[in-house]
């Protein structure tokens, strides 16, 4: 066990040595064969996988240990920045979540991507933001976490601008690389500004230079340094990172576009790994967050209304990665409300069950979407069931579970409620209950139309083949049982609850148990289902008929309001038209007409001395020799008269 | 049996690559015209055999040999690996293209092992004679290769501009090593430092100190002894142009530095005199570079302003300023043999050397490209390579050297921009010009030269990552050189 905690390098190097054979490919003839890529991609992450579960068990028998090892990697004097890895319970957690849900996802792109010309180009970007992903995870300090959290937004870009010959993927690329720039600059800010008010402190003691391990005691400095409004500020600007890349409200418009990438790639990136790495840095960085309690009451809302207006979008999508797109944000705000209200545990234990369900109904959606021919839109599906049943199947575990009726979600989604319950925050249980309605909704509407009913496409089906239906089989497991195993309910075997595990301070031991809050939320997510029912499923249609066509004119008004997603995107653009745009044109006849003209000017005249200087190398060897000896005559005159005489 | 033991202790690889020597001038002779290929292996062979024995020789401690004409500290053996694995590059770099040498293919490896072995020597001398001889040695062997192909008139042209610079500066260098007998009555550089320790110095010695420098600075190609470096680089077969620009310039800065430590005791002097020509270097190097059309020419204003930059490092005269220097030499030297190497590989299949024969040639070849454009952009010093990394470690110990020491700063700062205009004008070529006229697509397949070039700029991007071990042992290799001892207070 020790062996794999001391070798845990191994798990992002030998993707990034996959990263590498496949980029160079042409040299190691790796092109000759679609397999090689599958092999050195597949083989690095489960070999990382296998070392991930043993990290996990060592982590689960020692508890209390945390391991890192740091090396030197910028020595600036006073400054000297570390690059290292660090095992802690929850980097082991996550370390087994990201590489086996990368693992399995790694083999359906296969399928998913075996017709498509950039077959290697896309396994190389895979393996590159394994890699960086990985890394993300093991990062000791929050330099290094800045570094790899760039390169999982470029291998980002990379993936859904995957097809950049289509002017939307090109577009959606963009827009998400923007859009996580203004993340990016405030977690900087804040990293740079945390440095700058505690520098001393790193300076004078022998820590390693920004490490999570004393962040608290340096945050703590830095607040007195400071002051609270400028720590607030601080704090606001490390915030921005996991907003941006987790999709919270105000900078949540890119995920949706993000869909344009390969569906695999939205199963991965956008709805499993990346986005839940905001979460992740919010828990690293919780010791920071938590001496600013404004902070923490920004983020709870910024999570819940996420959590809320997503869920009123995913309501009315007929694209079913959108659905899902919107359903991811709206569970990413639910973490980031359980983490605002120090339910630290339960958002986790809420980021790892949503990886695994919404992993798989991603690849669900991948494989509906495949085997009819790229057609995303649902209005053009239904009664897939009795085609595909195993995506069927699994697509409604996947819903259950999401759902919060008695899977995997129920669980993780009840621990938010009742740690919301247990403070008294009324006005946030109820938003949280109601967008738990919602999601059963949404999510009982997706099914329904796309498995249940007839078959309204024109679409010519064909199956999809194993290798994309066995990785969902593999994931239903998880999704299925995995908040049930880690619920508490299984401590006589030896395996305790999540939060006697991951925990921040000291573990949360409750007695209080109550049958209200699991039952009122099973009730409301049944109500969601029933609604859907009544809605979209033909059998239970007769009931109430066409009730579709009400809702749409009596609730006119707010159907629109949430097809067109808020107006979030026409409020973004009328913003960079009025008033970005024209003042970054004036700036730019400033930068235009004075810089540039001197930049010129400077240039031209330096090619004229280079012409000038040039003249002396005429290729005459005399010329040559006497103006080196010359010139030498010179500086020697010159070092002499300043110096001797 | 003090001969055998010296070898053995200091001199492993010299003695290795003196056998290979031999054994090459053997087979010169006997073997026919087309089986000279044989040699091409076998010195390939006694390089990697005399690099892997650099491990034998001991890193922490000091050998003399050979009447302490010889020292193995670990500075040499540093600059002893630089050497041979440059050499070696070079020596790949010819598998394609020694098929213009004819019938001569056994000499040019023969020669080239004996500028090696110049080289090496040089990196440890420590007797003015051994100094000569050493450095006699890589000359005239690179007067030689650099003249190699017979019939080409540009070739023969940088052959002779070569030796008349060469002479002229040899000449220099022989009137200051006189005077500095004359002084001391020593040729042992332990005794002479001893000497002037001990007596005073006067003004005599620093003209001494001028007149010797003059042939360092030519092996190096610094200002004022440049001007030889665009007509041979580009006159000469290419992998000796390789070898001219990185070997034999890590030789001469081994030298220049260990006798600037050893034998002057005058910082203000050597400060002074060696900022000013580092400076001048980089500027002159720069500005040239600016019109160039031609590759080769390019590379060679380029080697002139990179030897600039090491030479302010020596300038600082302090162990951070050498230790960056060094490392600014090793960046150099694996940078500069990638560039080279793509090169060689462009000019064997297309013969042609014009910075306008590369346009568009990243769409056709983007291996090729890319690793090409990573070699300069690594030159010209932007982060992710290992340029930026020795730059920025350069850049770090003027700073140390606190506010004397600014114009350095400023300027050489002000240059690097400027030198980014020319390494950007191939890699526009090659990513963003159309090319004009019939299209030729590089075979780049699995070959050593290919393969050997994706290794470097691996390295390239490689050490600009992870790039601490190899200052520490930058740092540790400086530490085992002499420096004259500061006076506090330095001021002007």
């Amino acid at each position: 066990m020790e062996f794999f905690i001391n070798n845990v390098w191994i798990i992002p190097a030998l993707p990034l040595w996959s990263f590498l054979l496949i980029l160079f490919g042409r040299i190691f003839n790796v092109y000759e064969n679609k397999y090689i890529s599958l092999a050195l991609t597949a083989g690095s992450t489960f070999i990382g996988f296998i070392s991930s579960i043993f990290i996990l068990f060592y982590c689960i028998n020692n508890p209390e240990t945390s391991t890192q090892y740091n090396i030197l990697w910028l020595d600036t004097g006073n400054l000297k920045f570390s690059i290292g890895w660090l095992v802690d319970n929850l980097a082991a957690m996550m370390l087994v979540v990201v590489t086996s849900i990368s693992l399995l996802i790694q083999i359906y792109s296969h399928g998913y991507m075996e017709q498509d010309k950039g077959y290697h180009r896309f396994f190389a970007y895979l393996v590159l933001f394994n890699f960086s992903m990985l890394a993300l995870v093991l990062s000791t300090n929050l330099f290094q976490t800045y570094i790899f959290w760039e390169l999982v937004g470029v291998s980002s870009y990379l993936l859904i601008g995957f097809w950049f010959y289509k002017p939307s993927a090109a577009q959606a690329a963009k827009k998400a690389f923007i859009i996580n720039r203004i993340g990016d600059c405030g977690l900087l800010v804040g990293t740079l500004a945390l440095l700058f008010y505690s520098l001393n402190w790193w300076t004078s003691s022998q820590n390693i230079l920004l490490e999570f391990a004393t962040l608290g005691q340096a945050g703590s400095l830095a607040l007195a340094n400071a002051g609270p409004v400028l720590f607030g500020l601080l704090a606001l600007g490390l915030l921005f990172g996991p907003i941006a890349k987790s999709a919270q409200i105000p900078l949540h418009t890119w995920l949706a576009d993000a869909m344009e990438g390969p569906t695999p790639i939205s199963a991965l990136i956008h709805a499993a790994t990346m986005v839940a790495a905001g979460v992740y840095l919010i828990a690293r960085l919780y010791p920071v967050f938590e001496l600013s309690p404004q902070i923490m009451t920004i983020m709870v809302w910024v999570g819940a209304i996420t959590a809320f207006i997503a869920a009123t979008i995913a309501i009315t999508q007929t694209d079913i990665k959108k659905c899902l797109a919107y359903s991811t944000c709206s569970q990413l705000g639910y973490m980031v409300l359980a983490m605002g209200v120090g339910a630290y545990s339960a958002g986790l234990f809420h980021l790892i069950t949503h990886a695994y369900f919404k992993a798989m109904l991603f690849l669900c959606s991948g494989a509906v979407i495949h085997s009819l021919a790229d057609q995303q839109n649902m209005k053009y599906m239904g009664g897939l069931r009795k085609k595909i049943p195993i995506v069927a199947y699994t697509y409604l575990i996947g819903t259950l579970a999401i759902a919060g009726l008695f899977l995997s979600g129920f669980w993780s989604k009840e621990a938010i409620l009742l740690s919301l319950y247990i403070q008294g925050k009324n006005l946030l249980l109820i938003i949280a209950l109601i967008t738990a309605f919602m999601t059963a909704y949404y999510m009982f509407r997706s099914y329904f139309m796309v498995f249940e009913g007839e078959y309204r496409g024109h679409a010519h089906f064909h199956k999809p083949s194993k290798i994309m239906t066995v990785p969902l089989i593999i994931l239903a497991v998880p999704s299925a049982l995995i908040g049930f195993i880690f619920s508490g309910s299984l401590k006589s075997i030896g395996i305790g609850s999540f939060d006697s595990f991951i925990f921040y301070g000291h573990a949360l031991h409750e007695a209080h148990v109550s049958l209200f809050l699991p039952i009122c939320s099973l009730i409301i997510a049944t109500l969601g289902f029933l609604l859907a029912g009544i809605i979209y499923w033909d059998k239970l249609k007769s009931l109430y008929c066409n009730c579709f066509k009400l809702v749409e004119k009596y609730f006119s008004p707010l159907y629109k309001l949430s097809t067109n997603k808020w107006y979030f995107d026409d409020f973004n653009n009328l913003l960079i038209k009025y008033l970005i745009l024209p003042i970054s044109e004036l700036i730019s006849i400033f930068d235009k007409y004075v810089i540039d003209g001197f930049i010129n000017l400077c240039g031209i005249s330096t090619l004229y001395k280079g012409k000038a200087v040039s003249l002396l190398q005429n290729g005459n060897i005399q010329t040559y020799l006497v103006t080196a000896l010359l010139s030498f005559i010179a500086i020697i005159t010159v070092v002499f008269l300043i110096y001797i005489i | 049996m003090d001969f055998l033991l010296d070898i053995k202790t200091a001199m492993l690889p010299e003695a290795i690559i003196t056998f290979t020597i031999l054994v090459c001038t053997v087979l010169c002779f006997m073997l026919k015209q087309e089986k000279q290929k044989i040699i091409y292996l076998i010195s390939l062979l006694g390089l990697i055999i005399s690099l892997t024995s650099i491990n034998l020789l001991a890193a922490n401690k000091i050998f003399t040999g050979f009447y302490n004409s010889f020292t193995s500290d670990f500075f040499s053996i540093l600059m002893r690996f630089l050497i041979l694995s440059g050499t070696l590059l070079v020596i790949i770099m010819t598998k394609d293209y020694s098929s213009k040498f004819k019938n001569r293919q056994g000499e040019f490896y023969l020669l080239m092992l004996i500028a090696a072995l110049g080289a090496l020597l040089l990196s440890g001398a420590n007797d003015l004679i051994m100094i000569f001889v050493a450095l006699e040695a890589l000359s005239l062997s690179s007067y030689a290769l650099s003249g190699f192909l017979k019939k080409d008139k540009s070739s023969n042209e940088a052959a002779l501009k070569y030796l008349i610079f060469g002479g002229a500066s040899s000449a220099i260098m022989l009137y200051g090593f006189s005077f500095l007998y004359g002084i001391t009555g020593h040729t042992n550089l332990t005794e002479i430092f001893t000497y002037l320790a001990n007596n005073n110095t006067d003004t005599m010695l620093n003209f001494t100190f001028f007149l010797i420098i003059a042939g360092f600075l030519f092996k190096v190609a610094a200002f004022p002894f440049q001007s030889w470096a665009p007509d041979v680089y580009e006159g000469a077969p290419v992998p000796v142009t390789a070898f001219l620009s990185t070997v034999s310039k890590v030789a001469g800065f081994a030298i220049l530095i260990k006798f600037i430590g050893l034998a002057f005791n005058n910082v203000e002097i050597i400060t002074v005199t060696l900022g000013l020509i580092a400076l001048l270097s980089i500027t002159i190097g720069n500005f040239m570079a600016l019109n160039q059309m031609n590759i080769k020419r390019l590379m060679a204003y380029s080697s002139i302003s990179q030897a600039g930059f090491v030479l302010i490092g020596f300038a600082l005269l302090s162990y951070s300023g050498i230790s960056g220097a060094i490392f600014y030499l090793i960046s150099y030297l694996v940078a500069s043999l990638g560039a080279w190497l793509a090169i060689i590989i462009f000019n064997t299949q297309t013969n042609k050397s014009l910075i306008s024969d590369l346009n568009g040639i990243a769409y056709r070849n983007p291996y090729f490209a890319t690793c090409f454009a990573f070699c300069l952009l690594s030159l010209a010093g932007i982060p992710v390579t290992v340029g930026f990394m020795a730059k920025f470690y350069l850049f770090h110990a003027i700073v140390q050297e606190g506010p004397a020491y600014l114009w350095l700063l400023i300027l050489a700062l002000l240059n690097t921009i400027l030198s980014l205009f020319y390494y950007l004008k191939i890699i526009k070529a090659m990513f963003v010009c159309k090319q004009e006229n019939e299209s030729f697509k590089l075979n780049f397949d699995a070959g050593i030269l290919n393969t050997s070039l994706v290794a470097l700029t691996l390295v390239v991007v490689l050490l600009g990552v992870l790039v601490t071990p190899f200052i520490e042992i930058a740092r540790d290799s400086a530490l085992s050189i002499k420096l004259p001892v500061k006076q506090v207070g330095l001021s002007r």
